[in-house]
């Protein structure tokens, strides 16, 4: 190598690394927690969740401190004072768009006066029945016996005007169905406020204004929340907050505390085991080539998707560190040529190229997944590989002198011993057989688990705190959402109708809806239409018993005037502006949002209407049913998880097969003989065997990173066949075994580090690709030169 | 604008001399009050129960004539109570504590939470204040002064209670200072008059007062 060429390669090299750190510096970062998501539906369905403003949702429950034996009296005023003081706090932020603590005042007769006057408009074909029974002689007489008591009672004073207005209690009817606008809190609303059963705690809800899924603004909000509860709280009344806040928060820090604890330790590791397994300080410019392919891959990555996900930036790192193979491989070639540095170039280009071609293919099947976070992660791998074979050599050939170390040869740290293995050549093929066929039957035996939990840090004090407000608020079972969406409010309010109707003829769902005060315009024009048929066929006749049943039960009958007034005067619809004016307006915004949309045509707009359903039951059909409607969208973990399942299944059989076959095809074109095909992919087979048997007994689950595992652990083991069996024809076996080692041993350093992730999606990774690289390694050591046959073995004739 | 001005000063000084006497009454007057709910107080808080009979009469438009209920009722202080009507409709309500219980001769026991049941629990704690003579409580939710020498007269503070109650009148038994007539006017020209007799003090009651709903009793 003349002084040009090596000036050459500096400026390039320095170009390349500056290129690709400026690209890296002006890349955006997102924290979307949806990139992690598979499938445009469940995106699209989390999406909606989010319009509706239910994942930017945080309940805080204050409660007061249980030691304290104070009276229900002081106990109330303490915890009301300390809500309105933190209202306080929170609407100075500007950061929230509604905050529900309390209803507002005259919600105790809001009902009544609110939805009385519209009867004829929310009353159905079914309620006429209870009316007409009602008009009967009997129904009369009942109704006007229990208003006299009802006058003459201590509440007479205050029912005076309801009973004139209402003599026969229809509006009752309706209130009945208004045991679906009660949430599934179990909860007492006193003075307003939502008190818990035993009277120690209030319910705070807010909502932010914008997504509590970045991880940035959670963060924010937290300090907002925690100088709100010092200046706001006294120190005997505790905050517990749960929604989405606490988890994106604990994924945050949990990644960032990985990212930042587990990089430096791999990287001191892995410094360790280069020093130490290649005997050179040489053997940093090894490590660094990871490190400078990985500026261009992040940079190029973000300039392709326009910003990139921080949990595929941590991975594809991770999985960056598959680059320092190349130029380990490399650097050991170089290292021991024996003064022919370009027959030994050319004897291990084949192999790097080789490999580099299969692993690329790996992750070029993975670009198809369904989940975009790791489309990302195999674009910012697929570049970080091809850039880190780019600089193995540039960089490789420069550092290590022309002519051969003979001190090198001395100061290896491994030895073998493969002469005794041919002995052995039955027993260790029927072991290994044996092994990849207790593989498949765990393969047999694995679920695919479409929980998204699964992917979410389980910290113990979210855990602690959610389990606290289910108990404080009598919470039962698990919520699912059930999406009306409309261009405009009457096409959402007719999809709520409908799913308001269907729900209600399953009597075993619980579920909370505004559809029994506010059906579509169009179904309160026909309730009105049947309402007046049924009034213009008894008006005059019931005028008449009414008046005649009123005076035997000691009432004027002329007293009831409002009444008759009201039947025949008719009153408008009901619609939303009226309920948003009434003290159930709280109430009514939390279920109905307009969304504003600027695309390129200009600002649109369209309707949510949400209704919340319990999804414990048995009762998965109807909900299902409902969500296969125009317009309407069933929003569960119930549904995304055989969604997810689905999509797991077919990502994991399409992408595993497909690498698996890109891979044969690949070794097969290569190396054309079944044996070196078979000992190419032996490696691969055990990986995926020892994987398939931890799983299984690890709980027989997969999710979503194990596709992401297989494919990556695909991807490593082709390589140590690829090296072991190249080498054979190079008779370069006892260099290439070391370098397989060094390298296995470097991504068990890796993947050992990051299986002590506190985050449950990084130590599954760390977990299982350690597994599956700690069965490879020793099939392309011991198990793929043994299938070679005797040949294959290096000898005391092979030179170093 | 100066003339003006001068003109407002003259106006002030001569209302000044009819302010000064009307405050010196209202001070009077608030006094007598304070001293007269003392008293009721201080009569009240010698008193842990009591049982007493009542007649009922509802002026109410929706009726050709008044409606006279008869019953009596029973207090222990400072929540429990039962107010039972036994003619002509019989009929008991009892609040104990926070719960409750309702029923008449075509009902069964309704047992309510005041908790839950916002407008029992307006209802409770209105009749629990005038029966404890919590004056204190009272004077948050209404305004109070003296009628005469025994009687007091209050309106409703918040609107939506003026909404139903235009005036109350409370007339106390000289010696007992225990309530003996009230009349509740309302804004539509309907009342309703209640008056108290047969008072018996500090007695007990036997559990089931609190707890048994008869109607029939």
């Amino acid at each position: 190598m003349n002084n040009l060429s090596t000036t050459y390669r500096i400026l390039l090299v320095t170009g390349l690394v500056l290129l690709g750190g400026l690209l890296a510096v002006s890349s955006h970062i997102s924290d979307s927690a949806l990139d992690l998501l598979p499938g445009k539906a469940v995106r699209g369905d989390l999406k909606l969740l989010q319009e509706l403003g239910l994942v930017d949702r945080i309940f805080i429950t204050l409660s007061i401190d249980d030691q304290l034996d104070t009276k229900d009296e002081d106990t109330f005023e303490k915890l009301t004072a300390s809500i309105e003081k933190f209202k306080g706090q929170l609407s100075d932020t500007g950061e929230f768009k509604t905050l529900l603590y309390k209803l507002p005042h005259g919600y105790e007769t809001s009902l009544f006066t609110v939805l009385q006057p519209h009867l004829p408009y929310l009353l159905d074909q079914e309620d006429l029945s209870a009316v007409q029974h009602l008009t009967t002689e009997d129904g009369i007489r009942k109704a006007l016996r229990h208003d006299f008591s009802l006058l003459n009672s201590l509440a007479g004073i205050a029912v005076k005007r309801q009973v004139s207005q209402d003599p026969l209690a229809m509006t009752t009817i309706l209130l009945k169905k208004l045991k679906h606008l009660k949430s599934s809190f179990n909860m007492d609303v006193r003075d307003g406020y939502f008190l818990s059963k035993d009277g120690r705690s209030l319910l705070f809800i807010a909502v932010t204004e914008k997504s509590l899924t970045n991880g940035g603004y959670a963060v924010r909000i937290k300090q907002l929340l925690d100088r709100a509860f010092r200046v706001s709280l006294p120190s005997d009344i505790t905050p517990k907050v749960i929604g989405t806040l606490p988890h994106t928060l604990a994924n945050v820090n949990s990644i960032r505390h990985d990212l930042r604890t587990l990089i430096p330790i791999a990287t001191l590791l892995l410094s360790a085991l280069l020093l130490l397994g290649l005997r050179s300080l040489k053997a940093f410019f090894v490590l660094m080539i990871p490190f400078l392919a990985a500026p261009a891959a992040i940079g190029i990555t973000s300039l392709i998707y326009g910003q990139i996900g921080g949990l595929a930036l941590g991975f594809g790192i991770v999985l960056l560190g598959i680059a320092v193979d190349f130029a380990i491989h490399l650097y050991l070639a170089l290292r021991f040529d024996n003064g022919m540095r370009y027959e030994a170039l050319r004897k291990i280009r084949k192999p790097i190229l080789l490999a580099a071609l299969t692993t690329t293919s790996v992750f070029v099947v993975l670009l198809f997944s369904q989940v975009p976070s790791h489309r990302q992660m195999a674009t910012l791998a697929l570049i970080g590989i091809l850039m880190a074979v780019l600089l193995s050599y540039l960089i490789i050939p420069m550092v290590i002198p022309s002519k051969a170390d003979e001190r090198a040869k001395s100061s290896l740290f491994f030895t073998f011993n493969f002469s005794s293995l041919q002995s052995y050549r039955i027993p260790i093929i029927l072991f290994w057989l044996i092994f990849i066929f207790g593989g498949v039957i765990c393969w047999n035996g694995l679920r695919y688990k479409g929980d998204l939990r699964a992917l979410d840090v389980s910290d113990h004090s979210i855990m602690e705190d959610e389990k606290y407000f289910r108990q404080t608020w009598e919470q039962q079972g698990e919520q699912g959402f059930l999406i009306s969406k409309g261009r405009t409010l009457e096409e959402a309010l007719e999809n709520n109708s409908l799913v308001y109707s269907t729900l209600k003829k399953n009597s075993n769902i619980s579920f909370q809806s505004i559809g029994p005060i506010l059906p579509s315009i169009s179904i309160q024009k026909e309730h009105f239409t049947a309402w007046q048929k049924f009034w213009q066929k008894e008006r005059r006749s019931f005028e008449k018993r009414f008046a005649e049943i009123a005076n035997q039960q000691g009432f004027v009958a002329k007293g009831f005037a409002p009444f008759f007034n009201w039947l025949d005067n008719n009153t408008s619809f009901l619609t939303p502006e009226k309920l948003l004016n009434s003290p159930l307006q709280p109430f009514v915004n939390s279920m109905i949002k307009r969304v504003d949309n600027n695309g390129s045509n200009g600002q649109t707009s369209h309707y949510l209407v949400l209704t919340t359903v319990d999804i414990t039951g048995g009762h998965k059909k109807p909900l299902l049913q409902l969500d296969q409607k125009q317009g309407i969208t069933l929003v569960s973990n119930l549904k995304w998880r055989s969604q997810v399942e689905n999509m797991l299944r077919h990502d994991i059989l399409t992408l595993s097969l497909s690498a698996a076959c890109l891979i044969i095809l690949i070794t097969a074109i290569t190396f054309r003989q079944i044996s070196k095909v078979v000992a190419v992919l032996a490696p691969v087979l055990s990986a995926l065997a020892s994987m398939a048997i931890f799983s299984y007994f690890r709980g027989a689950e997969l999710n979503m990173m194990h596709l992401l595992m297989g494919i990556m652990v695909i991807g490593l083991s082709v390589d140590y066949g690829i090296f072991v069996v190249c080498s054979r024809n190079n008779n370069t076996s006892k260099v290439s075994l070391i370098g397989v080692s060094i390298c296995a041993a470097s991504s068990l350093i890796g993947f050992g580090v990051l299986a002590f992730a506190y985050h449950p999606a990084l130590s599954s990774l760390g977990t299982t690709v350690l597994v599956g690289i700690g069965a490879a390694w020793p099939t392309a050591v011991w198990i793929a030169p043994v299938i070679l046959g005797p040949d294959s073995l290096p000898d005391a004739t092979e030179k170093l | 604008m100066k003339h003006n001005y001068h003109f407002l000063f003259f106006i002030v000084g001569l209302l000044t001399p009819l302010f000064l006497p009307t405050q010196s009454m209202c001070t009077d007057s608030s006094q007598s009050l304070k001293a007269f709910l003392e008293e009721v107080e201080r009569n009240a808080s010698q008193v842990e129960s009591f049982a007493c009979s009542f007649t009922q009469k509802r002026h109410l438009s929706l009726f050709p004539e008044p409606v006279v209920f008869r019953g009596n009722l029973k207090l222990i202080r400072p929540d429990r109570l039962r107010w039972a009507f036994t003619s002509p409709i019989p009929s008991v309500l009892i609040f104990n504590g926070q719960e409750g219980i309702r029923c008449s001769e075509d009902q069964d026991p309704a047992h309510f939470d005041l908790k839950t049941d916002p407008i029992m629990r307006i209802v409770a704690e209105q009749i629990l204040s005038w029966l404890n003579s919590d004056y204190e409580k009272l004077k948050k939710q209404y305004s109070i002064r003296l009628a005469d020498s025994s009687s007091l007269h209050i309106t409703p503070r918040e609107q939506t209670t003026a909404g139903f109650i235009g005036s109350i009148t409370i007339t106390f038994e000289e010696k007992s200072q225990q309530p003996k007539r009230v009349l509740i006017n309302e804004p539509n020209g309907d009342s309703t008059i209640i008056e108290f007799f047969n008072y018996h003090f500090n007695i007990s009651f036997p559990p089931s007062t609190f707890t048994a709903c008869q109607p029939s009793e």
